[in-house]
């Protein structure tokens, strides 16, 4: 129980995550960022208007995210042939090869961790919009938090784009709904995850309760 | 300059909460005090979300060597193997990441050609030896320009990502080029262990502590 004094006691203290600094805490304005001032680490960060624009961002993003999953994305067409690209199916085809392993990295990284960010944000997003935090919330944040860096949209564009480029030459290819759904996702979930800081959703979290 | 370390406080990695391992130290059992006086409890649980707080990630530099071996090990065989196979009208022609990137250049997609160039081979490669040189430099406690350091580490932190592209791509084109007898596009084993080298090398930028960089600057000062 000692120990919640201590919590009290270094409540006005911040740590640089990236060089152990010890900064005295400031009250951030909405949209203000704290920089370390040894390492210009990001130290605190309040997002602006956070809760509502998160909402609205991941329930936008979730919405794109079955026609960009199930929609094809792009299709081929070689010498009267065509086959055509979802994200799904190339996971599955992955799969069909006897390649697990990698099947199930495609699918962690650019299926499944992208639906449980935005799953989690906007649960999270929503019980803080309506003060129904609990428990079950800092599991969240703290599920969010370990996610969050296998989710690759970002990366599986720049996919598209180069498996695009590379197959120009051989035959003709064509962009469909898909891709238009993909990039509705990814945007959404861009803004999703910058409008919203875990750190900061934890101190609100304390200030609450 | 004031650091959490000499003060036992140490910053919950999951959720920012400063707090005190100090006391925690005079709670923890015998069998830690009776250990050398210098190691302090290596890790408590978070007073705000529980998770696991340390001043430093334990073993970190054990840990990092560890999985950066590996990662140079699995980058042998993610270059050699082919990572995916065409096969037109019944003949395959095995592509390793270098040769795909040589029949880029071959025709004439110089830019998608650097690309792949860049985030496939460069980045793991620059992975490997930065986090060889930030490892052997904290080892050896050799004076470097922590600003550049950390920069490093950053750059390295962020590129690791991306080298997922050419598996992206991969499971793109398996399913785009599936003409049956026509033309077809399989993949290659060394796609299997290319996907082990990027995970493991992004295991690797995480068990390393970007503190100990500038611990370095302490024992700078106290010799
Ligand atoms: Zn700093
Ligand atoms: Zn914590």
């Amino acid at each position: 129980m000692g120990r919640e004094i201590n919590n009290a006691q270094y409540a006005n203290l911040l740590l640089c995550p990236d060089c152990d600094l010890l900064i005295d805490k400031v009250t951030l304005s909405p949209n203000e960022t704290a920089v370390c001032s040894r390492c210009q680490a990001k130290v605190l960060r309040h997002p602006k208007n956070s809760v509502n624009k998160v909402i609205a961002f991941a329930l936008a993003g979730l919405l794109f995210y079955l026609p960009a999953n199930f929609l094809p994305i792009m299709s081929f067409e070689l010498l009267g042939f065509e086959a055509t690209n979802t994200m799904l199916n190339g996971v599955s085809q992955l799969f069909n090869e006897g390649y697990y392993w990698m099947a199930f990295l495609v699918l962690m990284c650019s299926v499944l961790v992208p639906l449980f960010e935005l799953g989690l944000l906007l649960t999270i997003a929503l019980q803080m919009k309506f003060n129904k935090t609990n428990s079950l919330t800092t599991k969240l944040l703290l599920a969010y938090q370990h996610l969050s860096e296998w989710g690759m949209l970002e990366v599986y564009m720049l996919g598209i784009l180069v498996a695009y480029i590379k197959m120009i030459t051989m035959g003709s290819i064509l962009v469909d709904m898909g891709l238009f759904c993909f990039v509705g996702m990814l945007v959404s979930a861009l803004l999703t995850a910058s409008c919203f800081d875990t750190q900061h959703a934890f101190d609100q979290l304390e200030a609450n309760a | 300059m004031n650091r959490g370390k000499p003060n036992q406080l140490a910053r919950c990695h999951a959720c920012g909460q400063v707090q005190s391992l100090a006391r925690s130290k005079q709670e923890s059992h015998s069998q830690q005090e009776a250990s050398s006086r210098q190691a302090p409890p290596a890790h408590t649980k978070c007073i705000r979300c529980h998770s696991h707080v340390s001043l430093r990630i334990p073993q970190s530099i054990h840990k990092t060597w560890a999985l950066l071996i590996t990662a140079a090990i699995l980058f042998i065989p993610a270059n050699l193997y082919p990572v995916m196979t065409v096969v037109t009208f019944g003949s395959g022609e095995p592509a390793t990441i270098f040769s795909g990137v040589i029949q880029l250049i071959q025709a004439d997609m110089i830019p998608i050609a650097a690309l792949v160039f860049i985030a496939s081979i460069l980045v793991p490669l620059f992975k490997l030896i930065g986090m060889a040189f930030l490892l052997t430099a904290i080892q050896r406690q050799w004076r470097i320009n922590q600003q550049y350091a950390t920069v490093m580490y950053r750059f390295i932190h962020f590129i690791g990502r991306w080298s997922m592209l050419d598996l992206f791509m991969i499971s793109i084109l398996v399913t785009l080029v599936n003409m049956e007898s026509v033309a077809r596009i399989l993949t290659g084993p060394g796609a299997t262990s290319f996907g082990a080298l990027v995970v493991v090398t992004m295991f690797a930028a995480h068990t390393f502590d970007q503190r100990l960089i500038w611990d370095l600057l302490d024992k700078d000062n106290h010799k």
